[in-house]
């Protein structure tokens, strides 16, 4: 699409890539290699696959050699790169420690390739990949998909007798069977397991990052979409709490509108107000369709932050 | 397209045309003192790079030797048995080890040694385990254990080789298994190499006056006909030295991948 095109050249966006096995490194480079400062690229995607030669994780050899012509273009002309690590999605794995639903509300993305972020072995084996992919030198890690896949989620035998342990083991929950109906009518239950699970994801976090050294600035992945109701979705949906995951890492990366698109209404900057007052460093991600309101909501909200942050999805995009 | 299953050793894999396709069964024949549980581990850790699923029945060597392997060849065993994506069968040490504490890596068991009804049950529980393997490896090292002069006879041996056949066609995967020549009667060989889809044979042999016997792969039988007419005009040298193995079509200069640097 020309308009991104010519945004990408002028550096108000900066490219995401998100499928770095589809795509053709080597032409991008040589089209937009001059003009690009920034570029985020997926390291380890949702199927699981990682894109260098992990001790632990999938990854076919012509995925690594990719990425690593990806990195030496990228250092040759001076360009930084960020990863996208997609965390708790992971298809491959998501069979063993998948995420088990209460209810019949359906997420607006399959849901099957999430895991539990309660499980202590697939934190660990994140943490192993976070402690590897350090080594390759990125200028900033981009944790994704660090949540609870939505508000229904996750009811899996550790989830439940956890929280039923941490509530105090109350009548209502000591059934192994009690269901989401419940918790929603007992209201300082409900209001307990919210704070649960967003305890659950923030301890996750620190655990990804527990081998990690010092040095390299982490962001984590935040969903704002009217679906999943905006900052009200962060802990009722995704089990994320702004103030308990700062603390952890160096900043935001806002995953705008990727279930809605960017709605009708004039997007402000007011929006990420939340995230800016916790004094950490906010990005975008936009990886829906880009049309002509979208190139808008962008190039606004690129103008109002104070530098480079707006990456967009281009793999889908040309 | 089927799915294929590659070795991890360049040579190997361009003369199988890419690698073993779904549902092939694999004969991998050696004599004492050959290194040939290196090529298993390797066939094992492509498996674990390609995120396929791994069963390991071991009935000559304890889980930590194949560990200590895999690791030597770049990749995580502990964390992959952690996921879930290697599954190890002790066939040798557990039935010694009773009222021991059992190591986290050796959930499956088969308690009496040389059955081979038990390997097929410790399977099944493993594959069930895995929940619907998209693409499953299954290596045993080695089938020598179940074979006469080891046992009585080799009917079970064949029957079993024979499910396989029947399970990893239907629901996929490969199934790579090892079996000792020098152990057994020809015959008995025989009757085994008739079954399997594939024979791939590691042998020493005298290439030249004077130096060592070098060991060398061939491929005995392909169920690709047209490939195997290739196959077995082909022979390969195989070294493993320095933790690094090599494996290069005799004849022909080898490459730095093929030489596993």
């Amino acid at each position: 699409m020309r308009a991104v095109d010519e945004l990408l050249k002028a550096k108000v966006l900066l490219p995401a890539i998100k499928r770095p096995a589809d795509f053709d490194i080597v032409e991008f480079f040589s089209e937009y290699g001059r003009y690009i400062a920034h570029l985020a690229i997926v390291i380890k995607n949702d199927h699981g696959e990682v894109f260098y030669e992990s001790s632990c994780a999938p990854c076919s050899m012509e995925n690594a050699r990719k990425l690593k012509t990806c990195l030496d273009l990228a250092s040759a002309l001076d360009i930084e790169y960020t990863f996208l690590v997609y965390c708790f999605s992971d298809t491959v794995l998501s069979k063993r420690f998948g995420v088990v639903r209460e209810g019949v509300e359906t997420p607006p993305f399959d849901f099957r390739k999430f895991i539990c972020p309660n499980k202590p072995e697939y934190r660990q084996y994140l943490s192993e990949i976070i402690r590897e992919i350090e080594e390759l030198r990125p200028s900033s890690i981009v944790l994704m998909d660090v949540r609870y896949p939505w508000r229904n989620f996750c009811f899996c035998k550790r989830c439940r007798s956890e929280f039923a342990e941490y509530a105090g083991s109350p009548t209502i929950l000591t059934s192994s069977h009690y269901l989401l109906e419940v918790l929603q009518q007992y209201e300082q239950y409900y209001e307990m397991w919210l704070e649960w699970r967003s305890k659950v994801v923030s301890e996750a976090l620190a655990e990804i990052l527990s081998k990690k050294k010092e040095g390299i600035p982490v962001y984590v992945e935040i969903i704002l979409d009217p679906v999943s109701e905006m900052y009200k979705g962060l802990v009722e949906f995704f089990a994320q709490d702004i103030e308990k995951m700062a603390q952890f890492v160096d900043g935001f990366m806002v995953n705008l509108f990727p279930y809605s698109g960017v709605p009708n209404e004039r997007v402000t900057i007011e929006i990420l107000e939340p995230l800016l007052a916790t004094n950490k460093d906010v990005r975008i991600f936009y990886e829906g369709k880009i049309d002509d309101r979208a190139i808008k909501v962008l190039r606004y909200i690129s103008s109002k932050l104070e530098s480079e942050r707006v990456f967009i999805n281009i793999g889908g995009q040309k | 397209m089927k799915e294929v299953y590659k070795f991890g050793i360049p040579a190997l894999d361009e003369a199988l045309g890419g690698g073993y396709v779904d549902g092939s069964i694999v004969l991998v024949e050696d004599e004492m003192g050959i290194p040939s549980e290196v090529l298993l581990a390797h066939f094992i850790v492509q498996g674990l790079r390609s995120g396929d699923d791994i069963i390991v029945l071991l009935s000559e060597h304890p889980i930590s030797y194949y560990i200590a392997l895999i690791n030597l060849l770049g990749f995580n065993a502990e964390m992959a048995i952690k996921m879930g994506r290697l599954v190890f069968i002790d066939a040798m040490l557990n039935p010694f080890v009773a009222g021991k504490r059992v190591p986290y890596y050796s959930k499956y068991a088969v308690r009496n040694v040389g059955s081979i009804s038990e390997v097929r049950q410790a399977l099944q529980s493993a594959i069930q385990e895995l929940k619907e393997p998209q693409k499953l490896r299954i290596v045993i090292d080695s089938l020598s254990q179940f074979l006469p002069p080891l046992v009585q006879n080799p009917q079970q041996v064949v029957i079993f080789l024979q499910q396989q056949m029947v399970e990893r066609k239907e629901r996929g995967g490969v199934f790579m298994a090892l079996l000792h020549r020098d152990c057994h009667e020809p015959q008995i060989i025989k009757s085994v190499e008739y079954i399997v889809d594939s024979v791939i044979s590691l042998e020493r042999v005298k290439t030249e006056a004077g130096k060592p016997a070098e060991i060398i792969l061939r491929f005995l039988k392909h169920d690709d006909l047209v490939l195997f007419e290739k196959l077995q005009n082909q022979s390969f040298i195989y070294k493993f030295e320095g933790g690094k193995l090599a494996v290069y079509e005799m004849g022909k200069i080898p490459l730095r991948t093929d030489l596993g640097w």
